[in-house]
């Protein structure tokens, strides 16, 4: 792998949360005013540039050179889907940000943080004078209107923010003055710094309280009436539309309400069906060394196009400037090498942070009784495991390019596990059958596997369909799995009903996924392969929810070293010292050896990114996550065209 | 009912001096026609078109090539080697170079030279023209079950050593042969869906027929009921379908089902249009005629109405057919399509609709269209042979 030092991240991350901080220094000159915002200044429709940005704007360094004003950025959204890409372009402004590198956490709506040395107690200071887009003050007030009156309000967003837990206990707010506020923990929160960042999980930089207040009934009395007047069902309902904390999509699809991103929507997705627009936010509290106001591209238009192909071709013909969702995979890699002249692009690398390129998942915790013993038998998982020939799969789905491995830490990091990454990898039919007879002697007519009541041992992997890659492996898996005895198939379906069956369902056999941490900062925050610590570890649903509620429906109490690593995890949620915290996820790690939940093919390769050839500042390589969010982190403002 | 109804034109036509109605073209055997039956008669027709003729064979020859599939296909249609992803088509050429130099007839097709390109994330093929690759008729190759049941070994047509590649049509992206899929797909292709078209016509004849030979009462409820039919909102019903059907059948018993739903909803548009060709005949005079005859009412509408509406009919069905095999992968999106690991010429297509198969593997689009648009041809002249022939009213 290349710079991506992963092994930095817990310390570097802790270091910053403990140590005033701040990386940029050298912002000295007269800040500049965008030429398209000059009309305007003139004009009398907006305040001067000084009067604009806070006091100690953020000074960000732009990765190759200074850039110029102006220019489009032409991206584009596919289908009616997901709007949550969004966030990965315009919309990354937690109070503290990745660093680029994501070697840990940088300042960044807070200009300042620090942390007790219990991790219970963290002060942040935001930039004072910073601005909504419309010009409103930025101050603890939203803040303490987002904690007070959003996630402490009864009834509102209820979901996610799970980096204000520790202990099982929420996180406490408390303003010192307009810009100083202290989270408070009542148990240690050594992660927190580095959760706060992750993708779109900090909610607080984006509830406006002066728009948001409208729909509220604590600062509206008629704010049922006036929403039911709307059409919504009740406050609630118009009050979570306007919010957008609860949706991704609706987040984007408001244009109305002000933000404190680079961009801000002026067409938004959904008002009309071929394109949404982002233009320059003029309050924007960001700027270059030498004083020029970010960002550097006046608008990000989104094309609305109908299906990946289609987004494919207008790459190849140069019509977007850079792309690495929905068209960069492993097939369409030759089609695109070949387009790069015609469509005067280049590459980037993205670093592969990722467990697997697919990892099988049996369903631990099945509702049929004969499935769910048969499922938790290591020996079956590693029986299946060896009966894949995984160079083949290799050779034929990634033209070679790639290394064996099941679900793991990668080599390079210091928590690597060789047992962990190894273990079961090596392609042995004749084992797996010896293991296979042990279990299931019986065989019917075809050479199927009987269980202990005669019904043919059936195995139906649930997919989603969009997934290419998944549907190549198993083509070619299926007869491998098949000729040990196991009838094991594949369904395929859209991601809508997957996320029905799989996501919200239980009745499931198996399915599988990717995703998931392997090293640093993203194996910590997400070890779901490791121990079903959240929802994303579908292979035991049940167990996951006893971890998170022993009482809740559907919650199944795990064995005894589940429950133990499922501990450990408290304790690196809670301690503050990073070499502790590596130490008991060394166990953690150990035990998933053990325990071997699920199995995968290799370790994922690393992807790529289309850029075109005039967009100057794109980091050559960066971190692939969805956490990182990438290239957000990167800092996308600082993108010009030459 | 033809025989019956109009045996003057018939006698007429036999005499080769007879008037310009006659159906029938000169060179036909006076004696046979003459005493002929409706049957005979639109079999002659029929065969008097070539063109007819022809796409009837090319039928006959899919549904051979269908049910002999693992016999005919080179080799198995999942079987995949991951050296020969993308392959190129190979040429079959007879003279080899033969060991004292000459040229000596041995049927091979050429090896590759494969490069691995790992910027561009391709292996790149050249035809290696010094690489012999035997090919024969009948050998050895690997094993199948006909028909799921006769283990057997030996193919049609293959290299002599199984372990070389033959890919006469190219290979797809996870290096199977093309050749083999398409063979295997014409069985699903050419089978399931029509079931369902067979159920919709059936159908939609039996209750059209009745709606329009009764009338009255009888019409209405018919006619309320298909509307009710008719306004059945499919999507939502095939969504329940998805969620209702039990995810531990194959995805082909799935379709199976599935087409015959569909084909519970689909007859409404025919019925419609024969009970209007009912109403228009049932006052003919051969009808009253063959009442006044004693014949019952099955008899006059199976026998006497029924056959005058034989080439509408056809032209119905012969329209169904095509559209059924486009349409299998269209349900897919809802999990009740026919999809991989299932080969049909459909997932054929759905596999090649990408940018990177048009423009670096285009076999894998070429092929499976053809197969598809001889199909829809053959059916549509086959169809319009047949109707041609049974229409006794053409001039």
């Amino acid at each position: 792998m290349p710079e991506f030092t992963r092994r930095n991240f817990l310390a570097a991350g802790t270091a910053a949360a403990l140590l005033p901080c701040f990386p940029f220094h050298g912002f000295a000159a007269e800040p500049v005013e965008p030429d398209v915002l000059k009309s305007l200044v003139e004009a009398g429709k907006l305040p001067p540039i000084a009067e604009r940005l806070p006091v100690n704007p953020m000074v960000v360094k732009p990765l190759e050179r200074i850039g110029k004003h102006g220019g489009d950025w032409n991206s584009a959204i596919v289908g009616g889907g997901s709007l949550s890409m969004l966030f990965r372009y315009q919309a990354y402004e937690p109070l503290l940000r990745y660093a680029p590198d994501w070697s840990g956490v940088v300042p960044n709506v807070a200009e300042h943080y620090e942390g007790n040395a219990e991790a219970t107690e963290f002060t942040f200071r935001l930039r004072k004078g910073m601005k909504w887009s419309d010009g409103a003050p930025f101050t603890t007030e939203d803040i303490m209107f987002w904690y007070e009156d959003i996630f402490s309000y009864e009834g509102l967003n209820d979901v996610g923010q799970n980096h204000l837990m520790a202990g099982g206990k929420r996180a406490r707010f408390e303003a010192v003055d307009d810009v100083t506020f202290k989270v408070l923990f009542e148990k240690p929160n050594g992660l927190f710094p580095l959760r706060l960042a992750w993708a779109n999980d900090d909610q607080t930089t984006r509830a406006p309280k002066h728009y948001l207040k409208q729909f509220h009934p604590k600062y509206n009395p008629k704010a049922e009436e006036e929403a039911k007047a709307k059409g919504a069902s009740g406050w609630i309902q118009l009050f979570q539309r306007e919010a957008g904390l609860v949706v991704d999509n609706e987040f984007f699809q408001n244009s109305r309400r002000p933000v404190i991103h680079a961009w801000k929507m002026t067409v938004a997705p959904g008002e009309t069906t071929d394109r949404a627009i982002a233009e320059r936010n003029p309050y924007y509290w960001k700027v270059d060394p030498e004083g020029n106001q970010l960002p550097y591209l006046d608008r990000i238009v989104y094309q609305m196009v109908s299906d990946p192909q289609v987004l494919l071709l207008k790459v190849m013909q140069g019509e977007i400037d850079l792309m690495d969702q929905y068209i960069a995979t492993p097939a369409n890699r030759a089609v695109l090498y070949d387009a790069q002249q015609q469509g005067d692009f280049g590459f980037y690398t993205l670093n592969s942070t990722e467990t697997n390129e697919m990892v099988f998942q049996l369903n631990l915790n099945h509702p049929d009784e004969a499935k769910r013993k048969l499922f938790n038998n290591r020996d079956f998982r590693a029986a299946l495991s060896m009966s894949l020939d995984r160079q083949a799969i290799i050779d034929t789905v990634f033209i070679g390019q790639g290394t064996i491995s099941q679900p793991a830490i990668r080599p390079e990091d210091p928590l690597y596990n060789e047992r962990l990454a190894t273990q079961f990898t090596q392609y042995d039919p004749d084992a797996a059958n010896t293991l296979l007879d042990t279990i299931l002697p019986n065989k019917d007519g075809e050479g199927f596997r009987l269980d202990e009541n005669g019904r043919r041992v059936t195995v139906i992997f649930e997919i989603d369909q969009a997934r290419a890659t998944f549907l190549d492996i198993f083509q070619l898996a299926l007869p491998m799995f098949q000729a040990v005895g196991v009838d094991v198939q594949m369904r395929t379906m859209d991601r809508s009903l997957w996320e029905v069956r799989v996501r919200q369902g239980i009745e499931y056999d198996a399915t599988a996924h990717r995703f998931g941490g392997n090293g640093g900062i993203a194996a910590i925050l997400d070890p779901r392969y490791f121990l079903p610590n959240t929802t994303e570890a579908l292979y035991a649903k049940g167990w996951q929810l006893w971890y998170r509620d022993p009482s809740s429906s559907g919650a199944i109490e795990p064995p005894q070293p589940v429950r133990e690593a499922l501990a450990l995890y408290d304790q690196v949620l809670g301690s503050p010292d990073p070499e502790e915290q590596k130490r008991l996820m060394a166990q953690i790690l150990e035990s998933a050896a053990d325990q071997f939940y699920v199995f995968g093919i290799c370790l994922p390769s690393d992807s790529y990114g289309v850029v075109r050839n005039d967009m100057v500042n794109v980091a050559k390589t960066m971190p692939n996550s969805w956490g990182y969010p990438t290239p957000a982190p990167a800092n996308p403002e600082t993108f010009f065209k030459a | 009912m033809l025989a019956g109804n109009r045996p003057l034109v018939s006698s007429l036509a036999s005499a080769e001096t007879g008037p310009a109605v006659s159906p029938l073209k000169p060179g036909a055997s006076i004696a046979s026609d003459a005493a002929a039956g409706q049957w005979t008669l639109i079999r002659h027709r029929f065969f008097r078109n070539k063109v007819a003729a022809f796409a009837g064979c090319i039928i006959l020859l899919l549904y051979l090539i269908g049910a002999f599939a693992e016999f005919l296909a080179p080799g198995l249609p999942n079987a995949s080697r991951p050296q020969y992803t993308f392959a190129p088509p190979q040429r079959i050429s007879f003279f080899a170079p033969g060991a004292d130099g000459g040229r000596e007839f041995l049927p091979h097709v050429k090896g590759y030279r494969i490069e691995i390109e790992p910027q561009a994330l391709r292996r790149t093929f050249v035809i290696d023209e010094n690489k012999v690759i035997p090919i024969g008729f009948f050998v050895d190759g690997p094993a199948y079950r006909l028909w799921g049941l006769i283990p057997m070994t030996t193919h049609l047509m293959g290299p002599l050593d199984s372990r070389e590649p033959m890919y006469l049509l190219g290979s797809d992206r996870l290096g199977r042969d093309l050749l083999s899929r398409l063979i295997y797909g014409t069985r699903i292709s050419m089978s399931i869906g029509l079931a369902g078209v067979a159920i919709s016509l059936t159908l939609g004849i039996v209750f059209g027929a009745i709606s329009g030979f009764y009338g009255g009462w009888v019409d209405t409820v018919i006619q309320r009921v298909i509307e009710i039919v008719s306004a059945m909102p499919t999507i939502p019903l095939w969504l329940g379908l998805a969620a209702a059907i039990p995810l531990t059948w194959s995805p082909l018993s799935v379709y199976f089902v599935v087409t015959l739903i569909v084909s519970l909803l689909g007859w409404t548009g025919l019925a419609r249009e024969v009970r209007g060709r009912f109403f228009a005949l049932r006052g003919e005079d051969f009808v009253t005629a063959a009442r006044l005859d004693g014949s019952r009412e099955r008899r006059i509408i199976f026998r006497h109405i029924l056959p005058s509406l034989t080439s509408h009919i056809l032209a119905v069905v012969t329209l169904a057919v095509p559209t059924m095999i486009v349409a299998e992968t269209s349900l897919s999106f809802l999990g009740v399509g026919l999809k991989p690991p299932v080969v049909s010429w459909g997932v054929l297509l759905q596999d090649a609709q990408n940018v990177r198969s048009v423009a670096t593997a285009p076999w894998l689009l070429i092929w499976p269209s053809l197969a598809v648009v001889t199909a829809v041809l053959s059916f549509n002249f086959f169809g319009d042979g047949l109707r041609d022939a049974a229409d006794p009213y053409d001039s």
